[in-house]
């Protein structure tokens, strides 16, 4: 393990749990490939696999594992959800709270005749689901959006916007890229159609993981065909969950490592890991908020809510104060835009792009210190 | 606030870019690091390519040398970081 100060949470999680390096390497060593055979290598895959389904499935409160197929990211699951679900002539309802991920295969569908609407934030970076609601038209087919912002840490009411979707018999898409396994996603009782999650940020998996639970008889349009063990005869990609969205072998050894990164949050408790977080977040914007020269972008009187702050230092360049906390201190943040270009423009940052701090639990009270006092020491020299 | 002072900085398309820029510099021994891209070069993310220090005569050497190892930069210029 190399030590740093790591406030990089929300790119991806470090360190990784010593399980999680475990159980990916044991995969490396006695698994082969999934689903293509009966002997035991390839069974231990499958099995290894099922039982990631299940844990997912499990995680989201959702009773239905089969319906849990594998991503490489959450970038991909929404790229199958936005293309597969919306078509020509339908309107889907979106936020400026969204990544790149979500809104470039929007702008894509669009060219394709899809209506998007995107709702705007108030200063402080917050969006109500009555203004999602007020947006709903004739031809509204869904709303896509994501659970916490990857720059304010804002937290939109998922429940809420769940409730809305079943009311008005919407498909509701939503990004977990911030909150799966830190806040509680009940797929159930928030109405989700198609949940997108990724699992090597709060799922402590390696990265090249990720999903989409898709909920039952929910008709998508596959985005990729090909070899799937089953139905070899066929001409077409096998209609069922989860072969329907998962032509190809699937990374086995990166799945087993996040089975085990959901073992280490079931066993630590998601409460304690969001707390944990939440206490060292709280400090730092204490710490911070009364530093004239320091701009915080978004409100921190939301209870629940990601660990991620972002800042910016009078008009510094965010790169430059991003490269003297890691050439100074070791501090490892990210600077710049952050693939969220509406937020940005919203704040007016796209030239200074923000500094962004994202804990874990597995940061320290003393890790704060030296980022707060690293902070200050910036601005007198 | 911190002092700056002049580095030249190579500019890329893409990360990969960046990256190969990096081996290949190192590899030869020329001194330099990988540093976000300066916003006032261009607004988003990314990486660039930084060198202490700058004077025309270290543009055409740092030029000679991409051009050397077919190195696809955007621009090399002159920021104080």
């Amino acid at each position: 393990m190399i030590w740093v100060i790591y406030f990089d949470n929300s790119a991806t999680s470090y360190p990784k749990p010593k399980e999680v390096i475990e159980a990916t390497v044991y995969a490396l060593e006695n698994y082969g490939s999934s689903g293509r055979s009966f002997y035991d290598l390839s069974l231990k895959s499958s099995r290894c696999i099922y039982s990631v389904r299940e844990k997912i499935a499990e995680l989201f409160h959702y009773g239905f594992p089969e319906q849990v197929a594998f991503t490489s990211n959450s970038t991909e699951a929404l790229n199958i959800a936005i293309k597969g679900l919306f078509h020509k002539g339908e309107h889907v309802i979106t936020t400026v709270l969204e990544h790149n991920s979500v809104l470039r295969p929007l702008y894509e569908i669009e060219k394709n005749g899809v209506e998007i609407t995107i709702v705007s934030a108030d200063s402080l970076g917050r969006i109500t689901p009555e203004a999602i609601e007020a947006e709903i038209k004739e031809n509204t087919k869904g709303i896509v959006c994501t659970h916490v912002s990857n720059l304010t840490g804002y937290c939109l009411d998922i429940e809420k916007i769940g409730k809305i979707c079943q009311e008005n018999n919407l498909y509701f898409v939503l990004d977990t890229s911030q909150s799966a396994g830190v806040l509680d996603v009940d797929m159930e009782k928030c109405n989700i159609t198609a949940l997108c999650f990724t699992g090597h940020k709060g799922l402590y998996g390696p990265q090249g993981t990720g999903g989409i639970i898709l909920r039952k008889d929910v008709p998508i349009k596959v985005w990729k065909s090909g070899g799937t063990g089953v139905q070899t005869f066929s001409k077409n990609q096998p209609d069922s969950m989860p072969v329907l969205l998962e032509a190809g072998t699937l990374n086995v050894h990166g799945i087993a490592g996040l089975g085990a990164g959901i073992d280490y949050i079931n066993k630590k408790g998601k409460d304690v890991i969001y707390h944990n977080a939440d206490i060292l977040l709280r400090k730092f914007y204490d710490e911070i908020k009364d530093i004239p020269e320091i701009t915080i972008y978004g409100e921190y009187s939301q209870k629940e809510r990601g660990a991620v702050i972002a800042i910016n230092i009078a008009d510094e360049p965010s790169g430059y104060v991003s490269d003297y906390l890691y050439q100074e201190y070791e501090i490892c943040t990210r600077s710049g835009g952050h693939c969220a270009p509406l937020l940005h423009q919203h704040f007016q940052t796209e030239k200074q792009g923000m500094v962004r701090f994202s804990f874990s639990h597995q940061n320290t009270m003393e890790e704060i210190e030296i980022a707060v006092e690293a902070l200050k020491r910036y601005i007198r020299e | 606030m911190r002092k700056r002072l002049p580095y030249l900085v190579i500019t890329f398309d893409t990360t990969t870019f960046a990256m190969q820029m990096e081996k290949i510099a190192l590899e030869a021994g020329k001194k330099g690091r990988l540093i976000p891209l300066p916003t006032q070069i261009s607004a988003g993310c990314g990486l660039a390519f930084c060198v202490n220090g700058y004077s025309e005569e270290l543009k055409g050497e740092w030029q000679e040398f991409c051009q050397k190892n077919i190195i696809k930069y955007r621009e090399i210029c002159e920021v104080w970081l």
